[in-house]
């Protein structure tokens, strides 16, 4: 049997004794003679934290606000779940989704939210597949002998053959007219500050500059990385969502699934079935796993790996789909990136462990 | 999973209040008119909450407006627990939300009024001085106690604060008590502040 720390203990009857003061007294406004000395910090700290805006202003904006919510409330006698009000599920935590619901792409299995968001992921990859199918059809029908990354780079892109990876500075807009609402509107500033998702290490080459899409669900942003490995046996395609982060262990098999279904679905419609009728998609082992903190005190939630195989012959196109960042910042306007052991991790959790991908 | 305010967590003062909080929004359920007690109550913690991550009061006006939008549309959807717990964590969504499609890197320069090249009043700018090294502080604390500590400075008891952050009730206790003793160590260093808090 251990010996409890005394400093351990020390601490927790410290907090519990602040947190049962400040909970006694609120805001903790008033210096009482037997607060405890962290009471004056609180005080402290919550008096310079007071936003400068005048109480008139704020009043102003309550009256304004509340005026607007019930004019809109008699107007629709109810909230309708098709406008940009947020509906009564989407509502209860608070995540913004505006697209129209449809009532039959609800899953039955119970615990899971497909809803929108996973019809959103379904355009992504719907997005995705369509800029990528012609270089991915490329790939799977390309001679075995000339398996080479910088090759794929070049039927994929277009781009001239060379060893040298594109820059992932560059962005790329792409799209076509009909699916306009799910392409970006560019704001290239806004990620002046995000690193690539993953390392040029020995085994993975990026072979295009990322593209940008906006879900159109939430307006959040994503990008899509192609990369190659060195005998260019692999193909992956690395989705960083930059949202989307209320996922949950159902939710990520959803995800998954949806993704498979719209994948095929692509597939199908344009005519490869034929073509790749070894195809293979399923489920890696622990894909509908949701990535947590495990510990890492400063990581709260950064989404799910989930990875698609499709397995022609002995090669993989590889979808992956990653949180670019996490839930919490630092401070406002200010995000933790992914960090490159984030997105190793995912993609050996989606069964690439056997090659995992070269740290920075 | 998520944490849900129990009794005996609660002074006696706190249950009356969660109980009458609760019985207003089960009315609002019938009727959303019903919810402007609740609203009246919570506006001003809640915009000072976004204001303090959005840094913009029109932005914050915006968000502000947003929770509430989803408070109502969702009213239907609480059953139990604090409504302030339930409040805040839509309010902390809403703001992730809006942090993440505007990418405001301006945001912090709003806070501190850096962006107005006007003249200050010298309280103004000591404020604003006051406020930076706050801020700068935060930044240090983890993510887990930076969000306990702006729910706590929202006027959220530890339970609400387990409630709106998905933590258990220890959880919240310890980061707390962790968080003020480093800002506290924090802010001793800082002459702007006068006394050591």
């Amino acid at each position: 049997m251990t010996t409890p720390d005394p400093d351990r203990l020390a601490e927790a009857r410290a907090a519990e004794q602040l947190s049962a003061h400040l909970d006694r007294h609120g805001d903790a406004h008033s210096p009482r003679s037997d607060a405890p000395p962290l009471a004056a910090t609180v005080r402290l700290t919550e008096r310079f934290a007071r936003s400068p805006v005048t109480d008139a202003d704020i009043r102003a904006d309550e009256d304004r606000i509340w005026e607007d919510l019930m004019l809109r409330y008699a107007m629709t006698s109810s909230f309708p779940s098709t406008t940009q009000v947020p509906t009564a599920l989407d509502a209860a935590d608070g995540w913004s989704h505006s697209v129209e619901r449809s009532t039959t792409a609800r899953s039955s299995r119970p615990g899971r939210r497909l809803g929108q968001r996973a019809m959103g992921l379904v355009a992504t990859l719907t997005l995705v597949a369509l800029v990528g199918l012609s270089g991915v059809a490329v790939y799977l029908n390309a001679p075995r002998d000339n398996p080479s990354p910088t090759s794929l780079a070049g039927v994929t892109y277009g781009t001239p053959d060379t060893s040298t990876p594109v820059a992932s500075e560059q962005v790329t807009e792409v799209g076509t007219p009909t699916l306009a609402e799910g392409i970006a509107t560019l704001d290239e500033s806004a990620y002046e500050d995000v690193p690539p998702p993953m390392a040029y290490g020995e085994d993975w080459h990026i072979v295009s500059a990322p593209y940008l899409y906006t879900l159109p669900y939430t307006d959040v942003q994503s990008r899509v990385y192609y990369y190659a490995d060195n005998d260019g046996s692999r193909l992956l395609l690395l989705v960083v969502d930059y949202g989307d982060s209320t996922d949950t262990a159902s939710q990520a098999f959803d995800h998954f699934t949806a993704q498979i279904t719209a994948l095929q679905g692509t597939l199908d419609r344009a005519g490869l079935d034929s073509t790749l009728d070894e195809i293979q998609a399923e489920p890696l082992a622990g894909c509908s796993q949701t990535f947590r903190g495990d510990g890492q005190e400063r990581i709260t939630n950064y989404g799910v790996g989930m990875s698609l195989c499709l397995d022609e012959t002995n090669r993989q196109v590889i979808f992956a789909t990653v949180n670019g960042y996490l839930w919490d910042s630092p401070g406002p306007g200010q995000f933790y990136p992914a960090s490159d052991s984030v997105v190793t991790e995912v993609l050996a959790f989606g069964g690439l462990a056997a090659t995992p991908v070269a740290a920075r | 999973m998520r944490a849900v305010v129990r009794e005996g967590d609660l002074e006696p003062d706190e249950t009356d209040r969660l109980a009458d909080e609760a019985a207003t929004l089960f009315r609002a359920q019938r009727d959303l008119r019903e919810f402007e007690p609740l609203y009246r109550r919570y506006y001003l913690p809640v915009f000072e909450y976004c204001y303090r991550r959005l840094g913009d009061r029109e932005w914050a006006a915006d968000a502000s407006s947003q929770v509430f939008a989803k408070a109502l549309a969702g009213v239907h959807g609480f059953r139990s627990g604090s409504v302030a717990g339930w409040l805040f964590t839509i309010a902390r969504n809403t703001v992730i939300d809006a942090v993440r499609t505007h990418r405001s890197h301006q945001a912090i320069d709003r806070w501190f009024g850096l962006s107005d090249p006007g003249p200050a009043p010298e309280d103004q700018a000591i404020a604003n001085d006051q406020r930076r090294v706050l801020f700068r502080a935060m930044a240090i604390l983890t993510p887990e106690q930076r969000g306990i500590v702006e729910l706590r400075w929202a006027g959220l008891t530890g339970p609400e604060i387990a409630q709106a952050l998905g933590l258990s009730l220890s959880a919240v206790k310890s980061g707390q008590y962790r968080a003020y003793a480093r800002l506290r160590s924090l802010l001793a260093d800082e002459q702007i502040f006068g006394d050591a808090p």
